[in-house]
């Protein structure tokens, strides 16, 4: 029951966060205009806010 | 298991994507971005298996031993993680230098930071999923 609890949790995480981690492994295309800006907005992003955080900080 | 597949298929995704995009040659504004987006997933997903580490702890669904295993595996992930954002930090001063495709020396650096996260956050899965 609890091993069970504890695999639906992490298909639920990987569910959540999976598609942001297949999109960037898809790769972005500067020349096409849907990327574009997709390429700025993520290109703008400090490496600082990218940096995980303490295990008591969160 | 299914947390070992999705990692699996995230490691296909990567190897293939080196071998298939030919990285050498592309242009470093797009990498920092997607390197950026990678880094973004990695950080939401260790962050969100802490909380839900502390969680079960607290329920006293998990013993204090498996919570200090992945608290280990956590701490490695982190870095990890920080030798990849370095790797694309570097990679900004270069592109702040005026470089606009990447060598084999910033692909090479870039990936292999990259393939250390994955292998402990895959460490951290197995580690909470026992």
């Amino acid at each position: 029951m609890g091993l069970a609890f504890i695999i639906s949790q992490i298909v639920l995480l990987a569910v959540k966060n999976g598609p942001k981690l297949i999109e960037a492994f898809r790769g972005l295309d500067p020349n096409s205009p849907k990327d574009k800006a997709k390429i700025e907005e993520w290109f703008d992003k400090s490496v600082e806010d990218l940096r995980i955080r303490d295990w008591n900080d969160v | 298991m299914i947390s070992k597949l999705f990692v699996s298929v995230a490691l296909i995704g990567l190897v293939s994507g080196c071998a298939n995009r030919q990285l050498i040659g592309r242009d470093i504004k797009s990498t920092i971005a997607e390197s950026k987006m990678l880094a973004f997933g990695i950080k939401s997903t260790v962050e969100d298996i802490a909380r839900l580490t502390k969680d079960l702890q607290a329920a006293g669904k998990i013993t204090e031993e498996t919570a200090n295993t992945v608290k280990a595996v956590y701490e490695k992930a982190q870095k990890a993680q920080n030798v990849f954002l370095d790797s694309v930090k570097a990679l900004e001063t270069l592109h702040a230098t005026g470089v606009k495709k990447l060598s084999f020396k910033e692909v090479f650096d870039n990936k292999a930071a990259l393939l250390l996260v994955l292998t402990e956050l895959q460490e951290l899965y197995q580690s909470i999923a026992k």
